[in-house]
């Protein structure tokens, strides 16, 4: 329990607030005392001049018949019992040292203030020890005038006080601090345990799970929502490594297996120029699809790395775009299609012109491809209010509906067999570049053809 | 035609020294940088084929360290790394051309050829011919038996770069690199779309064909009729 940091911590906050309360109790207590003693002083001094004063007008005489009838102007014992009970005794002294007046027990104090403690001998064998403050000064040439105080009741209140506040504060405060430290710790422990347990089970079993999160958006939920976003996105990159050497995979099996028969061909026909001609183009056709595929991939991880980025300049987008479009019209042409552009000039970007290029190029040739013959693609670049906006689209049969969430999926094709030309990666290499470029590139619904609009931010001409 | 070859895999070494012999070249191989530099160093090559990876030592480096002290010759360099980034590297460091394997054998000579044969007055001629065909550089005007071609500026750089290299092979790739600078290999015909249309300029009202297409190759420029 003790390697529990809640608990140990709960504990260091309990002695902490132990050890403030005991100064500040401890404080007022010695601030209490002291006023205390001070007012006990003044008491002395009070009770002093007032007896002088009385001995100074009606002399020693006048104060004997005064108080002729109380007992403790005689009896040592009463006046030890006055000033135990009255907290007040005074003892007059002559000029030989004899005592005139008063108790007794008061004349072997020094000159000035001092202490003295007086025990009373009660019934029973009980004593009660007195503690008293003295104060002994000259009246006129031939007296002396001891009075003593003893301590007053509340200074006694104000040190149990301070003993029964210590008591309870050892006797209920640490072994609460104790308990409450432990109910924390087992509650976060709880938590922890649970989130670690998840955790575990994740690591042991499958990514499928997630980390559970509670309604109370504490640390803990944070926590675990984070870890959940991070089992996401480790998710998410193991599904492409999986779809990606999948991909690769089906992608070769296919022209390996072509490759492999059309040389079992060539052993066959290897007496016939001709075949063997035609065989050996084919497999050459067979391994130039195999090298696009490693190519793609290739080239898609590079983009994808950012390597690329180092490498931006300020490019003249409109320009490229022009200049890709005259390079493709005749190619649209022999393909009998058409190619419109509308161009908004002198519209820079940061990026890469190559991959610009590429990713232009990959959705002309989709729409060549996938486009209604004697169709009709349009590029159209223009101003957006956060950048620019580059279209390209078609006015072919378009995506279906269900596919079109899946396009920009690596080697993921429309038709699952596989048979028709290209390897799913055209589509997945327009998207990064696009993002490399900060861009986003969405393929629009509810067109007729296919149609994809790209954004780019806006950069300023150099 | 001497040819230097430094290349450790054996298999693609072989392949290179048995097409190259094939066409009456010379070939000496070496199997890493040390020896291959020591033999670049101390031979007269018109052509070093250089391999990218190599045990000992990097060829950019290699590359460097050659023309560092003053070497010449011309470089192809060879690698499978496909990223631009390495082609750069490679073209920096002073080689003259770069390939990724796998290529096909056309395509290497055609460029071994180009290299050997590059003469650096070429680049600077103002006026590039091949029989009754004319390109004036500075004007930018071809002609063809005195009748002016109207071309378009990519046709025009198309057959400007089969002029400086008349009767030399011009791969597909050296057409998409030199004259549209794409390192990437796009899928639809652009170079056969305007190669064919530069051709019906230049070759089709006339009776002799100039550009003519090598299969499995390229194309190549010539005004004599039995070089293929």
């Amino acid at each position: 329990m003790f390697r529990s940091s809640v608990y140990r911590l709960t504990l260091l906050a309990s002695v902490a607030f132990f050890l403030v309360a005991l100064f500040i109790g401890g404080g007022l207590t010695v601030y209490n005392l002291s006023a205390i003693e001070r007012n006990d002083e003044a008491e002395l001094l009070d009770t002093y001049e007032w007896l002088r004063e009385m001995i100074e007008e009606d002399g020693l005489q006048g104060l004997r018949e005064e108080w002729q009838d109380e007992p403790w102007m005689t009896d040592p014992e009463e006046g030890l019992f006055l000033l135990a009970e009255e907290g007040f005794a005074f003892l007059v002294v002559g000029a030989s040292g004899d005592a005139l007046m008063g108790l007794p027990d008061l004349a072997g104090a020094p000159p000035g203030e001092s202490w003295q403690t007086f025990v009373l001998e009660e019934h029973e064998d009980e004593e009660e020890i007195i503690e008293a403050r003295l104060l002994r000064e000259p009246i006129g040439d031939d007296l002396e005038l001891i009075v003593a105080r003893s301590r007053s009741w509340a200074y006694f209140d104000v040190q149990e006080t301070l003993f029964v506040s210590i008591f309870f504060l050892i006797v209920i405060s640490i072994p609460l601090a104790l308990v409450i430290g432990y109910a924390l710790s087992r509650r976060v422990h709880q938590r922890l345990d649970d989130l670690s347990g998840a955790l575990a089970q994740i690591g042991h079993d499958s990514l499928e799970q997630r980390a559970a999160v509670s309604k109370r958006h504490d640390e803990f939920d944070a926590l675990a929502e984070n870890v959940n976003a991070m089992l996401d996105r480790l998710q998410a990159l193991h599904r492409n490594i999986e779809s990606v050497s999948v991909g690769v995979a089906h992608d070769l099996k296919t022209p390996l297996s072509r490759l492999s028969s059309r040389l079992q061909l060539m052993r066959q026909d290897i007496n016939q120029p001709a075949a063997l001609a035609s065989h050996l183009e084919g497999a050459e056709q067979q391994l130039e699809g195999i090298t696009r595929t490693f190519s793609s991939v290739l080239r898609l991880s590079e983009i994808e790395s950012g390597d690329r980025r180092s490498a931006f300049q300020s490019l003249d987008l409109s320009a490229l775009v022009a200049d890709l479009i005259d390079s493709y019209q005749p190619v649209f042409a022999d393909a009998g299609r058409q190619l419109d552009s509308a161009i908004l000039p002198d519209q820079w970007l940061h990026g890469d012109a190559d991959l610009l290029v590429q990713m232009i190029t990959n959705l002309l040739e989709n729409s060549i491809e996938h486009g209604k013959p004697s169709g009709r693609t349009w590029v159209h670049l223009q101003g957006h209010p956060q950048g620019l906006v580059l279209q390209v689209g078609d006015d072919g049969p378009g995506i279906p509906a269900a596919q079109q969430s899946r396009v920009f999926e690596r080697f993921y094709r429309g038709d699952a067999s596989r048979s028709a030309p290209g390897n799913g990666l055209g589509l997945a290499i327009v998207r990064s570049i696009s993002e490399l470029h900060a861009g986003d590139i969405v393929l629009l619904k509810g067109q007729k053809g296919a149609v994809f609009d790209c954004y780019f931010p806006a950069s300023l001409a150099p | 035609m001497n040819i230097l070859l430094i290349e450790d895999d054996l298999d693609t070494a072989e392949f290179i020294t048995r097409g190259l012999a094939e066409q009456g070249y010379a070939v000496q191989h070496e199997g890493d940088s040390p020896s291959g530099l020591l033999a670049a160093a101390s031979g007269d090559f018109d052509v070093i084929v250089f391999d990218r990876l190599l045990p000992g030592m990097d060829g950019v480096d290699a590359v460097k360290l050659l023309r560092g002290s003053r070497l010449e010759t011309p470089i192809l360099m060879l690698t499978a790394l496909d990223g631009i980034e390495d082609r750069v590297a490679g073209l920096e460091a002073g080689a003259d051309d770069y390939m990724v394997k796998p290529f096909a054998f056309s395509e290497l000579l055609a460029r071994v050829r180009a290299l050997a044969r590059r003469k650096p007055m070429v680049q600077d001629e103002l006026q590039l011919s091949a029989g009754d065909l004319l390109l004036n550089r500075a004007t930018r005007e071809v002609t063809r038996a005195g009748q002016p071609l109207d071309l378009l500026p990519r046709e025009f750089q198309i057959l400007e770069l089969f002029l400086s290299h008349a009767g030399q092979v011009i791969t597909r790739t050296m057409l998409l690199e030199r004259v549209w600078g794409y390192t990437f290999d796009p899928k639809t015909s652009l170079v056969q779309t305007h190669v064919s249309r530069l051709r019906a300029k230049v070759d089709k009202p006339f009776a002799v064909e100039l550009i003519r297409t090598v299969r499995g190759a390229g194309y190549m420029l010539s005004a004599e009729q039995d070089d293929v």
